[in-house]
């Protein structure tokens, strides 16, 4: 294992500690691969020679270094989010419905868009048009088709920021309620 | 060594280590090393430990284009090492008193 496979492993393996408490751990560990680096060793013999890294987890979540009271009052704080989620739920998650309803009718107008483009271009074939009026129609369709497209691909990049956002709010959220 | 006994000497040996400068965690464990057996993940929860209780403080220094945490004994820490002379004395009698070599008179 390298420097960073073994220090995104022991972020892995606290995850669920205080961020500023991992960042601390994963800092010191760093420091001391690169000391043995520097004494000699190559990368992978500091790593191995730091032992199991479930000894060094061990140690970190055994370390007794949290007093009673600062937990008590986090607990506290826990249970205050919790009733604060609890409570705004209807106002939440008719936000979130609506926002991925509004998601969906961005997909169904860049398909209605792209649908009236198409036909506009094929009403060239059922009607006898004029030269002027087939230039419309083509024009026409092509820019309604690309409007289609446009909205689309836009539709595509926020989708893709929401379920982010989504993910990013729900492992939040569990946080609270696991008590971590 | 018993575990309990070698965390208690380990909190002392940490602190012994930064009595005449300020050091840093591989520095501490090779100081220590002659002595005790002691490894980062035993000398990483000391260090916290022994901050928490005020008895070491850090500051980073740039080493090598990277930070390197610097620990520092305060007196709270000294007081610490000063008691443990004392407690060496009792320790002694005890082990006079387990291993029965004399008996003691007060």
């Amino acid at each position: 294992m390298n420097k960073q496979q073994f220090l995104n492993e022991l972020r892995k393996a606290l995850y669920g500690m205080p961020p500023a408490e991992i960042e601390k751990s994963v800092q010191f560990y760093s420091e001391m691969i690169d000391d043995r680096m520097e004494d000699g060793m190559n990368e992978e013999e500091a790593v191995a020679s730091l032992g199991s890294l479930g000894e060094i987890v061990g140690q970190i979540r055994g370390g007794g270094f949290s007093t009673g009271k600062t937990a008590s009052l986090k607990q506290n704080t826990k249970t205050v989010e919790m009733i604060v989620i609890i409570v705004t739920a209807p106002v939440w998650f008719s936000v979130y419905i609506s926002a991925w309803m509004s998601l969906i009718s961005f997909y169904i107008t860049a398909v209605c868009l792209s649908i009236s483009g198409l036909a506009c271009i094929a009403a060239n074939f059922f009607v006898a048009p004029t030269t002027e009026v087939m230039l419309f129609l083509i024009g026409g369709g092509c820019i309604l088709i690309g409007l289609g497209m446009f909205i689309f691909v836009g539709t595509n990049v926020l989708v893709r920021l929401f379920i982010k956002l989504t993910k990013f709010l729900t492992e939040e959220v569990k946080k609270i309620f696991r008590g971590d | 060594m018993d575990i309990q006994l070698k965390r208690g000497l380990l909190d002392v040996c940490v602190l012994a280590a930064l009595r005449d400068q300020d050091s840093y965690g591989y520095m501490i464990i090779k100081d220590i090393k002659p002595y005790m057996n002691i490894s980062e993940s035993t000398l990483y929860p000391i260090l916290r430990r022994l901050e928490a209780a005020n008895m070491v403080t850090e500051y980073s220094v740039e080493h090598n284009g990277r930070l390197r945490k610097y620990y520092h004994i305060t007196p709270v820490g000294q007081q610490r090492l000063a008691a443990f002379d004392e407690e060496w004395q009792e320790i002694v009698r005890i082990h006079q008193f387990v291993s029965r070599k004399e008996v003691v008179n007060e």
